[in-house]
């Protein structure tokens, strides 16, 4: 028993499927976790080594080449990333796809364990996994309140966020450490003749507790602990430094102000201009981003006294719930409701940025929304060229297969994001293909005399496996898109899996509920025949039926019939143009007609900039220039918010590590919504460098448009060598050539070098006064840095007592060039006596790339002038050049380009993946070696409305065009094998090759334009949005849409003349073989009347 | 059925027709792929246009700066006095305003000790004085009638050295009897011994007054030390100044030598500061010292260098230098406690002080910031015209030279850069007027083309 004829005798068992189907579908589709791109697997492990005061290069070749060498051998590792900065290495190991992460993380731990010859200063190194945070929101509290109520005040409200379920990480950002800092007064120290490290020391020893064992007599033990000051500052400020034998007693208060204060890090946040202190949302794990805005914007509305909406569950689950039960309905309104309970003001306002959930939403609502217009589409589509029953069990089919694709990814874990929504999208017109088939077959075996029930069991079993195959190469075209590498290779990685859950619960559906519905109706509309009387609507609906197939029967078929003779008479130049048209269009390509980009870039709404000023300039100076260019950003009436980072740069994505340093600074732009402005978000961007004017001093001001997709400057290129000068030579010799090429601005390196630094050096003679470099360099660093006397476990931190020296003495350079350092025995002797103190220019941070160093050269595009990809091509002879004349030197292309690399890599791979598998289920489909083939070289063909579809519509070719065409090959194969499984059923029959050919394409025309319609009008919402939001989605889309119309064209048309020359050739070589001329295998039919044609019929034919 | 193969049934001209027309299709579309590819539009390289480097300058200008030299030292009172007592007593009255920290002038009592055995002394010694005077008149008297008895015993001799004589005669004439020369001889003998009695007696009278006068001066200087010590039970202050501290109250029994009080000047001070012997090149009487105390760092006092230790210590790599601080004292400083007319705190004695020592000011330099100097080098941005380039228009290149630079010093020159506080001496290389460039120094080279803003006072 077929699963058909089971579901056709077992109705209720099919309905009950369905309406299982549909009530999970609705249920799990409600609760589907939804998240802007599909998770990645982590493949990172980040090392972290810290040693302390530590200059860079000091800190590379004591620790990180170390470091290095030993890990650089693990299996499997793909790139070591290493960032040397001033006390501290941070290396990021990337393995390559598939690692098992938490191995990885014991293979670097265990390989850093038997790590032998470290200096004595470093610290413990800590090795994790390195997974990048997705940022959901921003909360940002602003103000000019005093800092330690900001701090406290941002710290309660996270206590309070933590306290929710499902908030994932929840970091708070613009806040110092707090410190105990004990500010000793210069004079004091020479006066009482005591040196910094030694007041450390004595706070050391006066803060430490110690247990001191226990006591164990008879009847109790008791134990014994030596007590130290506790960490207040005002008893730290009673520990006596000094006694003198007579008991004169020197106190800490008698020569340094303690007091409780912040870490000094030189880090300034505002947001909208305003001192700003945030805390941000990470989503770590399971959780819904758009769930934990909600939350989040709840817990606001809460505390700043506004109200919030209930939503539909929310009202049915207070409705519902117990009298008397006060317990939140939900987790939103749980948060309002701690919101409302915190009565306390707050110092400054609270302000959400950077809310994903917006673009999350927004996304998904516009993929929905062309979702469900391709949907009514493909459903009118449907009504147009089929039965209107018909269509409705095909639709129904849809609505079926989507809702059980929800069910299937619940239970996968796959989540509601871009890429798999867009993947939805896709086999909204696919998923139709296979019911058409089984339907239309049904309702024609119907037609030709049997029963309901038995035509619904026979029509299915007979295209059951054609079905069958037809998912089957769809998947396998899909599939191959998981070998696709780089960033962009892990978003699609979702994609097959949605395509492949879609169509698997369609040909369930088509298999087992579709035959149940169509036995039930065509046993209705039997009756309805039947009956004597025929309604109005039946009346119209014949008419429409009869001139529908009339349009069909005597213009579009019989047009089709002339062309596809007329095509195999001449079939040679038939071919000939075909191939003509894929040279010319490949030449589009070529010509730069069509331009290749990596992704498209549209509107965006939120910008980030990142500003550079020279290595070495102070906080005060870097944040002139910030303000300078923020207030210029407030002035643009498109910005809704500017958050303002001075003296660091975070990665907004969250998929780097921060860079802090006084000449650095961020700002982040969130821009209205598109709608809500006339000018776009580049225009915006000119705007505001207008408005700025000139930045003397800067070193470089990068901007950039966040959108959908991989970010990240346009070109990118690191260079890798040994020899330092070298590759600044070559470093400045790829600028100055990346910087000829017309419309390309802001090219920069990330070089660090050119950091000021003062250099002391012991003076012969030093040693003798019982100088040594490490005495005097604790003296010096605390001095400029302080020493760190004491950690103790403050509310949720670390609280150092840090022993310095006043502010007017450590920011000055001429201070410390004066300063005084005691002998070990308690004698001030001036710095410059014992130093030699020089001044020279160090790396303020060091990169290395797989052991070597590394400076990276990007550059940005202005893409309405240039083709960043035409650019990187353009330089290639250039960099082969620098390259030839530099060895031992590489240039290795960076982000975009990597990307790009990465992914072209893979494509062939992908291509050949996708051909291989339809090739062996054709094969074993058709048990033949050639016709897999002949069906497949249907797929060249698609690159003509590619090329042209792109063209039409005004696209650039993307990488997702390309990889769009590895899925397409599956779509495309699936019209030529319906087209081949009739010709092979008529050469069954006894039909020649030309009329085989003739009555396949005359058969399956319907069905194979059918099947292109609504696929091409499942896209068709998608291909036309305007909306920035999915647009770099749509060249997908348009390849999809475009290859498999020009590639239904040639199939229709050339197909037929790939078979008869196929005869050709074996005709050919039978007479080669055999030596003498045979008849032809299209004798009988060529240029005449078919010797054998079936009665046209009303209705099509399967 | 067709025994041979349908193309067969075509004229040759037709299927050289359909091969050419066939043929020529495909040519033509890899004619229009060739076209379409050479015709390509690369991306247009420009020839290297030169970027201008927006950097900001300083225009060189000379300033008279002093190299600065840190020290320390303790300060102590030029004029200062330790007030004690000078004699034994008990003290009977301290005056209410004598106490520590209040002002004194010189002559204001201190503290008034018991007098009555210092009076009892004086008085004495008068005594003492008028017995040995009227002792002294006695012996005068006595010298007075000493003579006229010795004139009379004179007399009285030579007339019995006459009668003796004229009894010899009378015996020698015979006139007399040797009786009579005896009884005259024995006469005169006797007149000669009372002569020289009373002679010896008055002899020894001038010894007997000197030594009377002797008595009296004895005595008389006895009756001034008493006079004295009767004037030291009542103790002064020496001088102007403050009361350090009053150790003494009513009461308390003094000895000789035991510390009453000390009063200091705090009007003169001097600082023995120490500062890095690598100063001694630089440093001169008279150079300024700018002083401040292990306090607030915007209180300080101004000194001078008055005398400089002609040995360093090599033990802490330091050498003397002594700076004196001249406090101008208010007036009105009895009436509260003592302050200078400034205002500002006064500099006290023994208090702890860092000093600065500006040395060498005597001449003008120029002055750029200490980032604007690149190892020895500086660069300069200069106006030049490009020669070759049909373009006459004057353009700004930056320009290197080599420098030498004095020292480094910290402080505001809103003349020359409204922010900065680092600063490199220049002592040659460079001219009044050139334009420094202070910006972008990792990214210059000689020839770089660069537009030049100058640092200006954020308004």
């Amino acid at each position: 028993m077929s699963i058909a004829s089971f579901g056709v005798r077992k109705p209720v068992v099919a309905n009950l499927v369905m309406f299982a189907i549909i009530a999970a579908g609705i249920m799990f589709g409600i609760n589907l976790r939804r998240e802007f791109f599909p998770e990645i697997n982590p493949t990172q492990v980040l090392i972290t080594a810290p040693y302390p005061g530590a200059a860079p290069e000091e800190v590379e070749s004591s620790l990180a080449i170390k470091i290095e060498d030993r890990v650089a051998d693990l299996r499997d590792v793909k790139e070591l990333n290493s960032v040397v900065s001033e006390g501290m290495v941070t290396i990021r190991i990337e393995f390559n796809d598939g690692i098992d992460i938490a191995e990885a993380v014991a293979d670097v731990k265990r390989e850093l364990d038997a790590l032998q010859d470290l200096p004595e200063d470093a610290e413990r190194i800590i090795v994790n996994k390195f997974e990048p945070n997705l940022p959901v929101i921003v909360l940002s509290l602003s103000g000019y309140g005093d800092e330690r109520e900001m701090k406290r005040a941002i710290r309660a409200i996270r206590d309070d966020l933590r306290s929710l379920p499902d908030m994932g990480d929840v970091t708070v950002s613009g806040v110092r450490r707090d410190e105990v800092i004990v500010e000793v007064r210069p004079a004091a120290l020479l006066r009482h003749r005591l040196s910094l490290p030694q007041i450390a020391q004595q706070i050391r020893e006066a803060m430490v507790e110690v247990p001191g064992g226990s006591v164990r007599s008879a009847t109790q033990n008791v134990s014994i602990r030596t007590l130290g000051a506790k960490q207040r500052a005002a008893e730290i400020r009673d520990i006596v430094v000094k006694a003198g034998s007579e008991g004169q007693i020197l106190r800490l208060r008698d020569i340094a102000d303690v007091r409780d204060g912040f870490v000094d890090v030189d880090v300034r946040v505002r947001l909208n201009g305003k001192p700003s202190v945030s805390l941000t949302v990470y989503k770590v794990g399971d959780e819904d981003a758009v769930e934990m805005a909600e939350v989040v914007k709840a817990y606001v509305a809460g505390r700043t006294g506004e109200t919030i909406n209930l939503g539909v569950g929310e009202r049915l689950k207070k409705l519902t719930r117990k009298p008397g039960d006060a317990t939140p309905v939900s987790v939103r309104v749980q948060a309002y409701e701690l919101g409302q309970s915190r009565t306390t003001p707050l110092p400054g306002e609270l302000t959400l940025t950077t809310d994903l959930a917006r673009f999350i939403v927004g996304r998904l609502n516009l993929l929905m929304r062309n979702a469900a217009m391709g949907g009514v589409l493909v459903f009118i589509t449907l009504l147009l060229l089929l039965n209107w029953r018909v269509s409705l069990w095909v639709a129904l089919g849809l609505v079926i297969s989507l809702m059980g694709t929800l069910v299937v990814m619940r239970l996968v874990g796959i989540t509601l994001n871009l890429l798999t929504m867009f993947g939805l999208i896709i086999v909204i017109g696919i998923l139709v293909d296979d019911a058409i088939v089984v339907a239309e077959n049904i309702i024609a075996r119907h037609e030709q005399g049997e029963s309901a029930h038995a035509a619904a069991v026979s029509g299915t079993n007979q295209v059951a496996w054609p079905v069958f195959v037809t998912v089957l190469t769809t998947i396998c075209a899909f599939l191959p898109l998981t070998l696709i590498e780089g960033r962009i290779g892990d978003m699609l990685g979702a994609l097959p899996i949605v395509v492949a859950c879609a169509l698997s619960v369609s040909l369930l559906e088509c298999l087992l509920i579709l035959p149940a519905h169509m036995a039930h109706s065509l046993v209705k509309n039997d009756e309805r025949h039947d009956a004597k009387t025929i309604t109005k609507f039946e009346k119209v609906e014949f008419a429409f039926e009869a001139g529908r197939d009339r349009l069909f029967n005597k213009i579009i078929i019989q047009g089709y019939v002339k062309i596809v003779r007329a095509s195999m008479s001449h079939r040679y130049l038939s071919v000939a143009i075909a191939i003509a048209a894929v040279i010319f269009s490949f030449g589009l390509v070529v010509g730069g007609r069509l331009p290749f980009t990596f992704l498209s870039s549209a509107d965006s709404e939120t910008v980030s900039a990142n500003l550079r000023m020279p290595i070495g300039t102070p906080i005060e100076a870097t944040d002139e220039t910030m303000r300078r260019i923020e207030a210029a950003a407030l002035g643009l009436s498109e910005v809704q918010s500017i958050w303002t980072i001075v003296g660091a740069v975070s990665s907004i994505e969250g998929d780097a590590v921060d860079s802090v340093a006084t000449h650095l600074g961020q700002f982040i732009l969130e821009l209205k919504p598109v709608q809500d402005r006339d000018r776009t978000s580049r225009e915006v961007i000119v705007a505001w460098r207008t408005a700025i004017g000139e930045l003397p001093g800067v070193e470089s001001f990068r901007i950039e448009e966040l959108q959908g997709g991989p970010s990240g400057p346009p070109i990118s290129m690191a260079v890798v060598g040994d020899n330092p000068q070298q590759l600044m030579r070559v470093v400045d010799e790829l600028k100055e050539l990346i910087d000829r090429k017309e419309g390309v601005f802001d090219v920069a390196d990330d070089s660090d070098s050119g950091q000021r630094e003062l250099r002391l050096r012991l003076r012969e003679g030093a040693s003798e006064l019982g100088f040594t470099t490490q005495n005097i360099a604790q003296q010096v660093r605390g001095a400029v840095y302080g020493l760190e006397a004491f950690t103790f476990a403050g509310d949720r931190e670390d609280v150092d007592v840090r022993v310095m020296l006043p502010e007017h003495i450590r920011r000055s350079i001429a201070a410390v060039e004066q300063l005084y350092v005691f002998t070990p025995d308690g004698r001030a002797v001036p710095l410059g006596e014992v130093v030699k103190i020089e001044e020279a220019e160090g790396y303020a941070t060091l990169r290395r790339l797989d052991r070597q160093r590394v400076v990276t050269v990007s550059a940005d595009v202005d893409e309405s002038a240039a083709n960043t990809e035409d650019i990187t091509r353009s330089l290639a002879p250039d960099i082969a050049r620098i390259l030839a004349q530099n060895p031992g030197i590489r240039i290795i292309e960076r982000g975009r380009q990597k990307d790009m690399a990465d992914s072209f890599a893979s494509l062939p791979l992908g291509m050949f993946a996708a051909v291989g598998m339809i090739f062996v289920v054709l094969a074993w489909l058709f048990s033949s070696y050639i016709q897999p083939l002949i069906v497949l070289s249907a797929v060249p063909f698609a690159t003509i409305g590619m090329i042209w579809g792109h063209l039409l519509l005004g696209f650039d070719l993307t990488i997702l065009s390309l990889i769009g065409f590895i899925a397409l090959t599956g779509i495309v194969v699936n019209d030529s094998l319906i087209f081949m499984e009739f010709f092979n059923q008529k050469r069954r029959e006894g039909l020649s090759t030309f009329d085989a050919c003739v009555e396949a394409g005359r058969a399956r025309i319907r069905a194979i334009l059918l099947t292109t319609i609504t696929t091409v009008l499942g896209l068709l919402p998608l291909m036309l949005e305007k909306s920035f939001q999915a647009r770099f989605l749509i060249p997908m889309a348009i390849t999809i849409s475009g290859g498999l119309m020009s590639a239904t064209g040639i199939i229709l048309i050339v197909l037929p003349c790939f078979l008869m020359i196929w005869e050709d050739f074996k005709w050919v070589v039978g007479i080669i073989w055999r030596g003498k001329l045979v008849p032809s295998p299209h004798a009988d039919s060529m240029g005449g009347a078919p010797t054998h044609h079936p009665v046209a019929k009303p209705g099509p034919e399967i | 059925m067709h025994a041979t193969h349908p193309l067969d049934k075509l004229s040759l001209a037709s299927r050289l027709v359909r091969t050419g027309v066939g043929l020529g299709v495909i040519a033509l579309a890899v004619a229009a792929f060739v076209y379409l590819k050479a015709t390509r539009i690369e991306p247009a390289t420009t020839p290297p246009i030169e970027q201008s480097l927006v950097v900001e300058t300083i225009g060189a200008l000379p300033v008279k700066v002093a190299r600065i030299w840190t020290g320390y030292g303790t300060s102590r009172a030029m004029d200062a006095s330790n007030v004690s007592a000078e004699v034994r007593a008990r003290v009977i009255d301290r005056p209410d305003q004598i106490e520590a920290g209040r002002a004194v002038r010189a002559g204001d009592l201190i503290a008034q000790l018991e007098p009555t055995d210092y009076q009892q002394a004086v008085r004495s010694a008068e005594q003492r004085i008028a017995l040995f005077q009227a002792q002294l008149e006695g012996v005068d008297i006595r010298r007075i009638r000493l003579g006229e008895r010795v004139e009379l015993a004179q007399e009285e001799a030579g007339i019995a050295e006459k009668n003796l004589e004229r009894a010899r005669e009378l015996v020698a004439r015979g006139a007399g009897n040797i009786t009579d020369i005896e009884n005259r001889l024995t006469t005169s003998h006797r007149a000669q011994r009372l002569l020289t009695t009373l002679l010896q007696e008055l002899d020894l009278l001038p010894t007997e007054r000197a030594q009377l006068t002797a008595q009296v001066e004895y005595e008389r200087a006895l009756l001034r030390v008493a006079e004295e010590n009767l004037e030291r039970t009542t103790i002064r202050s020496p001088i102007d100044g403050m009361l350090q501290e009053v150790y003494v109250n009513e009461g308390d029994l003094l000895t000789v030598g035991s510390i009453v009080a000390r009063v200091v000047n705090p009007g003169r001070l001097e600082i023995p500061l120490r500062i890095p012997m690598s100063a001694t090149e630089t440093l001169v009487i008279g150079d300024r010292v700018r002083l401040t105390s292990d306090g607030p760092a915007d209180v300080g006092w101004n000194g001078v260098v008055s005398r400089i230790a002609p040995e360093a210590d090599a033990g802490t790599r330091t050498m003397t230098v002594f700076v004196e601080v001249s406090q101008d004292l208010d007036p009105a400083y009895r009436e509260s406690r003592p302050s200078p007319r400034s205002g500002d705190p006064l500099l006290l004695p023994g208090q702890f002080v860092i000093g600065r020592v500006f040395t060498g000011a005597r001449e003008p330099h120029i002055i750029v910031p200490r980032r604007a100097v690149d190892g020895d080098r500086i660069y300069l941005a200069r106006t030049t015209t490009d020669q070759g380039n049909g373009d006459d228009e004057p353009i700004e290149r930056a320009v290197s030279v080599e420098v030498r630079v004095l020292h480094h010093i910290e402080g505001l020159f809103p003349q020359i850069h409204p922010t900065e506080t680092q600063w490199a001496v220049i002592s040659t290389g460079l001219q009044n007027g050139d334009r420094v460039i202070v910006s972008n120094i990792d990214e210059m080279f000689t020839g770089l083309r660069v537009a030049t803003r100058t640092a200006k006072a954020d308004p």
